[in-house]
């Protein structure tokens, strides 16, 4: 029968009682018992053998049994066996009512069918299981006794002895069955029980064991309480510096804002100094402009005094030329009146008035020499006067080009010092704007850090908390080392 | 009848009579009679500054005993009308270094020295120079 | 024409220059005055005679007075004058530097010359004329000067 249950594993047979295939067998079985039982009942009402009171009670008693039987087998399925097995016992009681009901009374060896239920009990079920069922199972003896004595009833049967006997064998038989299995059980509980011992044992120092490792455990524990709370503590401490260090902080940034609006103002100040400076600087290129525009009008004036002066040096050449002529012809002259005299001298007396003459157009040659020979200074002056001009000129044409260039020059500086002073308004504007940046920007880290502030005294009070439940678990963690350790003793 | 000699710069006169021949320059060192010829340009002989012609020259020939003077010129001529020849001056003709010229003679305007052409040529062939004067040709 | 120094009271003298000293020929021995032009040269001529011109169909020995009495020959300029002098029968134009004017001197306003001249000079000076605050005007000796010319080597 053990084969037919093969689905339970060979250490649930450990223990009868825990035996549910054996107990699902006897469900199986007393159902069966409990029908037939019925249906002979059955038959004996249909043979007229039995009043039709009689077969009701039967009938009922019979599905009461199955109903039991029912709950029985339902309360195996769900594993609650205690219940299964009460319900179980109490379906076999009904069932040797039945029996007595139908075949012949409470007398005779049929009464054994009772003890069916009882030993089941007793064998399978626990102690309570056992008196139950004797109480139950006396209690219904004693029921049909009296209702035999004084309430006539009348078994369907009146019974014989050869169904006495049969249902004693069935008792004897079933009893001794559940008997052996008993003992086959009681053997193999002796033996679960000293290896239960043994486990026991076993597990003992295991647990010793456990305690053991449960006190040094103890103790880290109370070790790492009391660094957690060293810990805690210095987190606490560490976050009332972070406060402190962050307060500072504050005061760096809000002097850092303050800063940031010095420098937008300096660099305020900055824009309108470049401001004014290429306000200035467009007056000053005007007037680089119109000096250069002068320095032309300048250079073209020299370029004309040079013109003209050197038209006045190949003018006093011409005159040069022209008085060369004249001293040509007073030279001539003066030759001409020379020979004259000597003329005149040679011809005595007659020729005195002559030489008078040629006197006098000697002497006005002479003077005409003479007068040739100082405009010939003059000019020779003059052409001196003049190289020395037109000398004067070119250096000063170059001057005054050096000027313009100079001027120029002075132009692209000031170009250059515009473009320097645009950069540098610009700069100063993009200082401004990044500074205005910068103080919202600090204003913001002032805020944040007030925050972080905030948060860290949150932290330091936290951590003083976590201090305090530290302490606590560390007292526990001692309290629990010593229990331990007493434990262990 | 006088002749009109041309140089490079100057121009001189010469009498007919002292010189055999006028003609090309001849190509040969001796005459026919064996006699050395001897050919001088002109210009230079009697002026430093007158430099010496090429091309296409004139020669007059004076045949002396035993030399042959040919004198080299630009252009040789005869004059037609004899012009006046005036002695030169008692102290200039004293004072030359050698006694090649006898007078002078204007033309156009200007004076001409006339040359003695036989008494230049002797000289040159007993070995006399001016003092300026290198061997010519 | 013929007339001396000594027997004219007042005579004319043409004053002229050579190198930086002043000369003066009797006006009576000159006949005119040139201006430079260029001579014709006369071969074998010694230097002081650069040659021959033609004026007004007389052919005139030019003689260089500077060289003549031993002065430096300076470059020719357009103040140079040829003075034609005729002295007796001979004619010659002597090149001087410069001629600078017909004077009458007084007699007694010339000095003989000075007693230390040599050579040439001694020859060709016969009186001196010593001007207020002036260098002094040498008088020459035309007939000497031609002389000179001659006996010059």
């Amino acid at each position: 029968m053990n084969s037919q249950t093969a689905p339970f594993s060979l250490t649930e047979l450990s223990a009868l009682r825990e035996n549910r295939s054996l107990l699902q067998w006897l469900v199986v079985t007393g159902t069966v018992a409990q029908v037939i039982f019925w249906i002979v009942g059955l038959g004996f009402w249909l043979s007229d053998n039995t009043l039709l009171p009689s077969f009701v009670l039967a009938s009922l008693i019979t599905l009461f049994g199955l109903a039991l039987y029912g709950l029985a087998a339902w309360s195996f399925r769900r594993g609650r066996t205690i219940a299964g097995r009460r319900w179980l016992f109490l379906a076999m009681t009904t069932g040797a009512v039945l029996v007595m009901l139908l075949f012949g009374g409470v007398d005779g060896a049929r009464v054994s069918v009772l003890f069916v239920a009882v030993v089941s009990a007793g064998l399978l079920g626990s102690g309570s299981d056992t008196l139950l069922v004797s109480v139950l199972s006396l209690v219904t003896y004693f029921a049909l006794l009296l209702a035999e004595q004084y309430a006539g009833w009348q078994p369907f049967y009146a019974g014989n002895l050869f169904i006495d006997s049969g249902f004693l064998l069935i008792a004897v038989a079933s009893i001794s069955i559940l008997a052996w299995l008993s003992s086959r059980d009681l053997s193999r509980a002796l033996a679960e029980s000293q290896a239960r011992a043994e486990e026991l044992l076993r597990n003992t120092e295991q647990l010793m064991e456990r305690s053991i490792q449960q006190v040094e455990l103890g103790s880290e524990l109370a070790a790492a309480a009391a660094e957690l709370q060293a810990n805690s503590q210095q987190q606490a401490g560490g976050a009332s510096e972070q406060a402190s260090a962050v307060s500072e902080v504050s005061t760096t940034i809000e002097e850092l804002g303050s800063t940031a609006r010095q420098i937008a103002q300096a660099a305020e100040h900055v824009s309108e100094a470049a401001q004014q400076t290429l306000e200035q600087l467009s007056t000053g290129q005007s007037a680089v402009d119109e000096s250069i525009q002068a320095m032309e009008r300048i250079r073209q004036r020299v370029q004309d005094i040079s013109t003209r002066v050197l038209g006045l040096g190949e003018r006093s050449q011409q005159i040069g030329e022209i008085i060369d002529l004249i001293d040509d012809i007073s030279d001539e002259t003066h030759l001409l009146a020379l020979n004259a005299a000597i003329e005149a001298a040679g011809a005595g007396e007659y020729g005195r008035r002559f030489a008078v003459v040629a006197a006098e157009v000697k002497s006005l040659a002479n003077r005409t020499l003479a007068a040739a020979k100082e405009v010939k200074g003059v000019i020779a002056e003059i052409r001196q006067a003049t190289s020395a001009a037109v000398l004067a000129a070119e250096e000063g044409s170059k001057e005054v080009e050096r000027g313009v260039e100079l001027a120029h020059r002075a132009g692209q500086v000031m170009d250059n010092i515009v473009m320097v002073a645009e950069r540098t308004a610009q700069a100063a504007a993009e200082i401004g704007l990044a500074t205005a940046q910068q103080q919202s920007a600090s204003e913001q880290v002032v805020e944040t850090m007030r925050e972080i502030a905030e948060v860290a005294r949150q932290s330091a009070l936290s951590a003083r908390h976590m201090a305090e439940s530290a302490a606590k678990l560390n007292a526990i963690a001692a309290r629990l080392h010593g229990l331990a350790q007493s434990d262990h003793r | 009848m006088i002749l009109l000699i041309e140089t490079i710069t100057r121009r001189y006169l010469g009498r007919q009579s002292d010189i055999d021949t006028i003609g090309w320059p001849s190509t040969v060192d001796r005459d026919e009679r064996g006699r050395a010829i001897l050919r001088y340009q002109l210009g230079p002989l009697l002026d430093p500054t007158d430099p010496p012609a090429s091309g296409r020259l004139h020669a007059l020939t004076i045949g002396l005993r035993r030399r042959v003077v040919e004198l080299l010129a630009v252009r040789i001529d005869l004059l037609a009308d004899a012009p006046t020849i005036t002695p030169l001056a008692p102290f200039l003709a004293a004072r030359l270094r050698l006694p090649w010229v006898t007078g002078v003679a204007l033309l156009d305007e200007q004076p001409v020295v006339v040359l003695d052409l036989r008494r230049l040529a002797a000289d040159l062939a007993l070995g006399l120079r001016l003092n300026h004067t290198e061997e010519a040709l | 024409m013929m007339s001396s120094v000594a027997q004219s009271p007042t005579t004319g003298y043409l004053t002229m220059r050579l190198a930086s000293e002043y000369y003066a020929l009797p006006g009576t021995s000159v006949r005119e005055i040139m201006r430079w032009r260029t001579p014709t040269p006369v071969p074998g001529a010694p230097p002081m005679i650069p040659g021959l011109i033609n004026q007004r169909g007389q052919i005139l020995t030019v003689i260089d007075a500077r060289l003549l009495l031993g002065l430096a020959a300076a470059p020719l300029d357009r103040s140079t004058r040829l003075v034609w002098i005729q002295h007796h029968a001979t004619d010659a134009a002597l090149l001087v530097d410069a001629v600078i004017d017909l004077i009458t001197i007084a007699p007694d306003h010339l000095t003989p010359p000075p007693i230390n001249l040599t050579g040439s000079a001694q020859r060709v000076i016969q009186a001196v004329y010593q001007r207020d605050d002036d260098q002094p005007i040498a008088i020459l000796d035309p007939s000497a000067l031609l002389i000179l010319v001659q006996e010059a080597l």
